[in-house]
C-alpha cells in the first residue's frame, strides 16, 4: 500500500509505555502485529475506529497520536457553509 | 508470512502447476499423438487446479491466545485482490469474445468445447490476478523484527 499522509507518534509511545511491544498493542488494539509495522512506518492509515482504539490503549487523544499531514483542505471553493455545516 | 499470504502462495502454486501439466498434456497429444483438434481436451486436466480450494484445510487458523489473525488491514487487501481478479477475468472475458469476433467475424462459430476454455482461463486469470494482488500488497509493506 502506498504512504500515507498520516503522520504517527505510535514507536514513540510504545517506548514511553514500559516499551510496549508491538504484539502487545496489537492485541491491545485487536489488530495483527503487521498491521501495527504498517501504520507505524506509514503505509497504511487506519480506520477511525481502530485509531480511536490505539489512542486509548496510550491513554490519550487521537490527535496526540496521529497527525494529519496532507494538503489543506480547499476553503475558497465559493460555497457558503451554513452554522450547522451543511453544505447546500 | 501470515495466513493469507500462505493461501496466496498456495493457489499460485497449484494454479501454474495445472496449467504447466494440461498445457504439457495437449502439446504432447498435438505433437506426439497427432490427435488434431482432439488434443484440446488435455485441458481437462486443468480441473486439478480446483485443489486451490483445499487451501483453508491446509493451512487451518491457528489462534493464539489473545492474537488476532484477520483485520481490517487484512480484510482491505483481501477485497482490493478479489475486485483486481473480478476485473482482469471481466476483461479476458470480453476481450476473448473481442477478438474471436474479430476473428471469426458475425457469421463465424466456435466449438462448444473452447467455451469450457475460456470459462476455465477466465477463472485462472481471476485467482492468478488475486494472488498476485495480495502477494504485492502484503510485500510491500517492511519486514520489521519484533521490537
Amino acid at each position: 500500500m502506498a504512504k500515507t499522509e498520516l503522520k504517527n507518534r505510535i514507536r514513540r509511545l510504545r517506548f514511553d509505555h514500559e516499551e510496549m511491544t508491538q504484539q502487545e498493542l496489537a492485541n491491545r488494539a485487536g489488530v495483527t502485529r503487521q498491521t501495527i509495522i504498517a501504520i507505524e512506518g506509514g503505509k497504511y492509515a487506519p480506520s477511525l475506529m481502530l485509531a480511536f482504539r490505539i489512542a486509548r490503549v496510550f491513554g490519550l487523544r487521537v490527535e496526540e497520536v496521529f497527525e494529519y499531514e496532507g494538503p489543506e483542505p480547499d476553503q475558497g471553493s465559493g460555497k457558503k457553509e451554513s452554522a450547522g455545516g451543511n453544505v447546500s | 508470512m501470515n495466513r493469507q499470504q500462505k493461501l496466496a502462495w498456495f493457489n499460485l502454486v497449484i494454479l501454474v502447476f495445472s496449467l504447466l501439466l494440461s498445457s504439457t498434456v495437449v502439446i504432447w497429444m498435438a505433437v506426439v499423438l497427432k490427435a488434431g483438434p482432439i488434443a484440446l481436451s488435455g485441458f481437462g486436466l486443468f480441473a486439478i487446479c480446483l485443489l486451490h480450494l483445499l487451501g483453508p484445510a491446509v493451512f487451518p487458523k491457528k489462534r493464539k491466545a489473545g492474537q488476532v489473525l484477520f483485520d481490517e488491514r487484512d480484510a482491505e487487501i483481501a477485497r482490493r485482490a478479489l475486485s483486481y481478479g473480478d476485473v482482469t477475468s471481466n476483461v479476458f472475458f470480453v476481450s476473448t469474445f473481442v477478438c474471436a469476433l474479430l476473428a471469426l467475424g458475425f457469421e463465424g462459430s466456435v466449438r462448444v468445447a473452447s467455451l469450457g476454455l475460456i470459462i476455465g482461463g477466465a477463472y485462472f486469470v481471476s485467482k492468478v490476478t488475486e494472488s498476485l494482488t495480495t502477494l504485492i500488497l502484503y510485500g510491500r509493506e517492511r519486514t520489521d523484527g519484533q521490537d
